[in-house]
C-alpha cells in the first residue's frame, strides 16, 4: 500500500490545510556548536518558530556541525537563519527535520514550533546533507 | 530515459512548482559599511525572507535585484611582473571615442589603464594613474615622428579605490583635441596634444607593468561624442547595451566582458583569453606583454550591481527590520549602509533549475 501514498511533488498536498505539529521545548545548550534536532512525522509545508529565550537562536536544516549522520554541517557556509530573542519567523518550506543552535553558551529557555504537515510520508523527502544553501 | 533527466525537469511557468512548499536555502553573514554582497540561487526562488539582525536603526541593509552582468579581474595577475593586457586592432580612425568601466585596487604606484597605437604600431597616447589622478601621455604630440612625450595630469581625487568608475576618452586628430570624462564629468586637460591616427587599442600596457584592477563593458565609436552623449554612456540610454545609444550608428566595437556566469547574455560567452567584439570582429585577445606569464583573469560582478544601489533601486531594512519577498529570481544582492551589521536570508526554492531563468532578459 505504501506505493499509493502521495509523493513529494504532489501539489495538492501543499494546497490543502495541513495537520498541526506543535512543541514548546525547554533546553539548555552546553556549547555554541551543539544542535538540537526536531523531527516531523510527515513532510512540512510551513513552519513557525518563536524564540522565547533571551538570546538569539540559529535555525538550520542540517546540524550546525557534522553529526546526526550528516557529513556536512550548516556552519561551514553559514547556512542558517538567526531568530532574534523574543522573535518569530515563518518558513514556507518542505523538510522532515530542523535543527536549532545558539550563539551564546548560556542560552536557556523555550522555543515554540508550530508546523503545518502535509500527508506526504517523511521517507519521501530527499536528504539535505551537502545541498547548497543548507550544509 | 538515459540522459534525459534535464529534458524532463520543470519549466519556469510550471504553476505547481510555486504552489508546493520549496526546499530551504539559508545564509547568515556580516557585511561592512558600503560593502555589496551578491548571492546566486541554485534553483528559482518562490520566496525570500531577509532580516537585518543589527540592533541599531542606523545600520541599514539594502536589498536589490540588479542585473548580474560581469567584468574581468586582472588583480591576481600583477604579481610580480605580469604585463597581461587585452588588445586588438581595427580599421584606423582619426576621430574616435573609447569608453569603459574600471575599478582600481590600489593607486600607490602608477599603472597604465589604456594604450593607443598608430598604424605603424607606435604608441601614440596612454592613460595611467598618478596617485588618484589620471595622467595622459602623448608620445608624439606634434605628429612629426618625434618621441618627445608630453604628460598632462587631470585633477586629483578622480580615482576611488575599490569602486567601479566610468571613463570616456574622445580624440579628434585634425584639431588635436582630447576630452576625458570620468563618471560623466569633463576632466579634460587644457593642452591639446594628439596628432595621429589610431589602429590599435590595449586595455593595459602592451609591454610593461599593468593596471591592477577590473574592466567591464568597453565601447569604441568612430566619432567624437559630445558631453551629453558621453554622460549617457555613464548613466543614460545605452550605458549597458550601446546599440541603444543615440550614437549607435557610429558604434565600431562593444566588448562586454561577459562569461554568461549568471545569465546567458550572449550566445557565445567571453573567456579569459578572448573577449568578443559584439558589433564586428575586433575581438580583444589576452596578451602576456613583454615578459609576463599568460595567466587567465577571472570574471567577477560588473558595475551594474553596485549601480543599482547608487540609483536607489533597493528595499531598505533598518536595524531589526525584515521583509518577505515573494518573487522568482536566481540572483540578489545586499548592501550595508551606516555601519557593519549581521543579516540572515531564508529562501524557499522551487524545483526549477536556475538555468531555466538564465535566458530571460538577455541581449541576444
Amino acid at each position: 500500500m505504501g506505493n499509493y501514498r502521495v509523493g513529494l511533488n504532489h501539489v495538492g498536498a501543499y494546497q490543502v490545510s495541513g495537520t498541526p505539529y506543535v512543541t514548546s521545548s525547554a533546553f539548555a545548550f552546553s556549547s555554541t556548536d551543539e544542535s538540537v534536532r526536531f523531527q516531523f512525522p510527515n513532510v512540512t509545508k510551513k513552519i513557525t518558530f518563536r524564540n522565547e529565550t533571551g538570546k538569539d537562536l540559529r535555525i538550520h536544516f542540517a546540524p550546525y556541525t557534522a553529526s546526526f549522520d550528516y557529513d556536512n554541517g550548516a556552519s561551514g557556509s553559514a547556512n542558517y537563519f538567526l531568530i532574534l530573542h523574543e522573535g518569530e519567523e515563518v518558513f514556507d518550506v518542505k523538510c522532515k527535520e530542523v535543527f536549532i543552535s545558539t550563539t551564546h553558551t548560556t542560552t536557556t529557555g523555550n522555543l515554540s514550533i508550530y508546523a503545518e504537515l502535509t500527508n506526504i510520508p517523511k521517507e519521501r523527502m530527499f536528504s539535505l546533507d551537502g545541498v547548497e544553501g543548507v550544509s | 530515459m538515459a540522459g534525459s533527466s534535464d529534458t524532463y525537469k520543470v519549466g519556469l511557468h510550471n504553476v505547481g512548482s510555486y504552489q508546493a512548499s520549496g526546499r530551504p536555502w539559508l545564509k547568515s553573514n556580516s557585511i561592512a559599511d558600503e560593502e555589496v554582497q551578491a548571492y546566486a540561487f541554485p534553483n528559482v526562488t518562490k520566496e525570500i525572507h531577509v532580516c537585518n539582525d543589527h540592533n541599531a536603526q542606523s545600520h541599514t541593509l539594502n536589498v536589490a535585484f540588479p542585473e548580474p552582468r560581469m567584468g574581468v579581474n586582472l588583480t591576481a595577475l600583477v604579481s610580480p611582473d605580469e604585463n597581461t593586457n587585452f588588445a586588438t586592432t581595427f580599421d584606423r580612425l582619426s576621430v574616435l571615442t573609447i569608453s569603459f568601466w574600471f575599478k582600481y585596487e590600489q593607486t600607490s604606484s602608477a599603472k597604465r589603464i589604456l594604450t593607443l597605437s598608430s598604424t605603424s604600431n607606435d604608441e601614440v597616447l596612454r592613460i595611467q594613474n598618478n596617485g588618484t589622478s589620471f595622467r595622459i601621455v602623448a608620445t608624439d604630440p606634434l605628429g612629426t615622428g618625434s618621441s618627445a612625450a608630453t604628460a598632462q595630469n587631470t585633477v586629483s581625487g578622480l580615482i576611488v579605490v575599490d569602486t567601479w568608475q566610468h571613463l570616456t576618452l574622445t580624440l579628434a586628430q585634425s584639431a588635436g583635441a582630447i576630452k576625458l570624462y570620468v563618471d560623466g564629468v569633463d576632466v579634460s586637460p587644457t593642452t591639446q596634444v594628439f596628432r595621429d591616427e589610431i589602429e590599435k587599442i590595449s586595455l593595459g600596457h602592451p609591454n610593461g607593468t599593468n593596471f591592477d584592477g577590473y574592466y567591464s563593458n568597453a565601447f569604441l565609436f568612430s566619432n567624437v561624442l559630445d558631453a551629453g552623449q558621453s554622460y549617457a554612456l555613464f548613466n543614460g540610454v545605452g550605458r549597458d547595451d550601446p546599440r541603444n545609444h543615440s550614437s549607435s550608428g557610429t558604434l565600431v566595437s562593444w566588448w562586454a566582458f561577459e562569461n554568461n556566469f549568471y545569465k546567458n547574455y550572449f550566445a557565445t560567452p567571453d573567456t579569459g583569453l578572448l573577449v568578443y567584439d559584439r558589433i564586428s570582429t575586433n575581438n580583444l585577445i589576452l596578451g602576456a606583454g613583454a615578459s609576463g606569464d599568460l595567466l587567465l583573469p577571472t570574471f567577477e560582478l560588473g558595475p551594474q550591481t553596485s549601480r543599482a544601489f547608487a540609483n536607489g533601486q533597493f528595499f531598505k531594512l533598518i536595524g531589526k527590520q525584515q521583509v518577505d519577498i515573494s518573487a522568482k529570481c536566481i540572483f540578489m544582492a545586499v548592501q550595508c549602509d551606516g555601519g557593519v551589521l549581521e543579516y540572515s536570508i531564508f529562501s524557499s526554492l522551487t524545483g526549477i533549475p536556475a538555468e531555466r531563468m538564465k535566458d530571460i532578459g538577455t541581449y541576444e
